[in-house]
């Protein structure tokens, strides 16, 4: 009894000290700086799309009617543009004006997220209203909407903060390297269930398996972006393609947590996002994805990335001040006197 | 980091992948219900009803008051549906065209028009949303209010008429046989406008 209770105590032990490992493993990176400006970039893009026929998808009187549609919403406290017209719709001659002037709001609190002005308070409005704006209408969502809100509640508590105002003006502590690995392995097991259940999808479905699926996506209006009809001689190449998806996807959790595959594999799945962006023309959902998939797996890379970049800069601006302002030696050399 | 702060978030993390697994396993679940598919077996109802039913309660989705927090956590996180995007088969394309009869008996034919690309995507599940839907009502005042918003250009218009299809693209195996899409019929409405 004694001995079982031992061997069950260095079991809980050992799974303690590997679960420490797994998640709190201090990681000191800078891709959370790169994921805040991708995402807020992404959103800034997003806005801009939609803004001049937003009335017509969100509105009272377009193709749809909001009243209509929010009343699809199943929870009260779930946000939803009405909110605004409750609250603002007196200030407005037009529903579309006030739509508008919601989105304008957006943009500001995008673009101090971008540059890290009050970083966690701008991600939850931000949040906020594109949830507001998403939630309206339901009827309209489709996979980039899900992934935009994913990334947004990652910015309200990840350590997004480095290379931000808040950083330079108001002096904010970078978070601990212990914080930044569990982030880091929260983003990548999100992406491992994403891919996984979506390959596991696509796997039940026979068309997959035959290229059919595959030559529909490319072919069927609207994402019949470019003219693959000459590719039909060659059933075998949809076929691969179609295999090569459900393959890369199922195996994703697998593959990205192994040292030899994992480069590879999480650029073949860009790749894929590449093509899905340029041949579909979903070119938002396209960057999402990216965007995702090189936060969590590939942070090393970016990071010597960033390193280099940063040290060609530095080693530039030296020779710059070199050639071309030798003469502001002399100044410099007075100011320092008179500092003194 | 302190132990008890590890604790609370891997904790937190611990229900966050757990309320993942469980919308997935239930969408994977309707997934292999609703297709025959690769598995080319149909899932026994019998089996399929007691574990849906379960899900279904942890989800929150039978007793709403039981589980809205749950719900607004999965809404506000992003996490309210699977990840089946475009599985296990590619959904159909839609089409829907609109004739409108002036005051003079002349007949202009228009289809839903939106420049900005990103919204023409949203247009296609919208479509999906009106094909799909078993609500008659809903599916006509979906349609209606897009035709609503398509007479806005048009002077003294009578009466306008909305046909709804599916666009059938041809199949990878017949496309040497026969290039061009097939329209079929679904739905069709006829509108009398008294006062625009």
């Amino acid at each position: 009894m004694f001995i079982n209770l031992c061997t069950l105590m260095n079991i809980i032990s050992k799974i303690n000290k590997i679960s420490d490992h797994f998640l709190f493993k201090p990681l000191k990176t800078n891709v959370f700086a790169f994921f805040r400006i991708a995402v807020s970039i992404h959103c800034l893009v997003f806005v801009l799309s939609i803004y001049a026929e937003m009335h017509k998808f969100f509105g009272l009187s377009g193709f749809s009617n909001r009243e209509v549609t929010e009343t699809f919403i199943r929870l009260k406290f779930i946000p939803r543009l009405s909110w605004f017209s409750d609250i603002f719709g007196g200030l407005f001659s037009s529903d579309a004006q006030m739509l508008h002037f919601i989105l304008l709001i957006h943009l500001i609190f995008i673009i101090m997220l971008l540059f890290g002005l009050f970083t966690r308070f701008s991600a939850i409005i931000t949040l906020f209203i594109h949830l507001c704006i998403i939630q309206s209408n339901t009827f309209f969502l489709y996979g980039m909407d899900y992934f935009t809100t994913i990334s947004l509640f990652f910015c309200t508590f990840m350590p997004v903060t480095d290379f931000s105002l808040d950083e330079f003006l108001l002096k904010r502590k970078t978070a601990s390297p212990e914080f930044k690995r569990f982030c880091i392995r929260f983003i990548q097991i999100q992406m491992c269930f994403i891919y996984f259940f979506g390959g596991f999808h696509k796997a039940i479905g026979i068309n997959w398996w035959n290229g059919e699926s595959m030559w529909k996506a490319l072919t069927r209006p609207p994402f019949n972006n470019f003219d693959f009809s000459f590719m039909a001689k060659y059933p075998i190449v949809f076929m691969l393609m179609g295999w090569a998806t459900v393959v890369h996807e199922i195996l994703y959790p697998f593959m990205a947590f192994t040292r030899f595959f994992r480069k590879y594999w999480v650029l073949a799945i860009i790749t894929m996002h590449l093509c899905i962006g340029i041949f579909m023309g979903l070119y938002l959902f396209a960057s999402i994805m990216i965007i995702l998939n090189i936060t969590a797996f590939l942070n090393k890379e970016l990071d010597a990335v960033l390193n280099s970049l940063q040290l060609f800069t530095t080693r530039a601006s030296g020779k710059i001040k070199q050639l071309h302002f030798p003469d502001l030696k002399f100044p410099l050399r007075v100011f320092k006197h008179i500092k003194n | 980091m302190k132990t008890p702060v590890k604790i609370i978030l891997g904790a937190g993390m611990l229900i966050h992948y757990l309320l993942l697994s469980f919308i997935n396993i239930d969408t994977t679940l309707d997934c292999i219900v609703n297709n025959k598919g690769i598995l080319l077996v149909e899932m026994d109802q019998s089996t399929y009803r007691p574990i849906k039913k379960k899900l279904d309660l942890i989800l929150g989705k039978t007793d709403y008051q039981f589980n809205d927090y749950l719900n607004y956590y999965l809404a506000y996180t992003g996490t309210e549906t699977g990840y089946g995007f475009f599985a296990p088969n590619v959904p159909t394309s839609y089409k829907l065209v609109f004739e409108y009869t002036l005051r003079n008996k002349q007949k202009i034919i228009m289809i839903p028009q939106i420049k900005s690309h990103e919204l023409g995507l949203r247009l296609c599940n919208y479509y999906e949303t009106i094909g799909k839907t078993d609500m008659e009502i809903l599916r006509n005042s979906l349609i209606r209010f897009m035709m609503q918003e398509q007479m806005k250009g048009l002077e003294d218009v009578v009466s306008a008429k909305a046909i709804f299809g599916l666009v059938i693209t041809p199949s990878l195996s017949h496309y040497t046989q026969s290039k061009n899409n097939v329209y079929q019929f679904m739905y069709a409405y006829e509108y009398h406008i008294q006062n625009k």
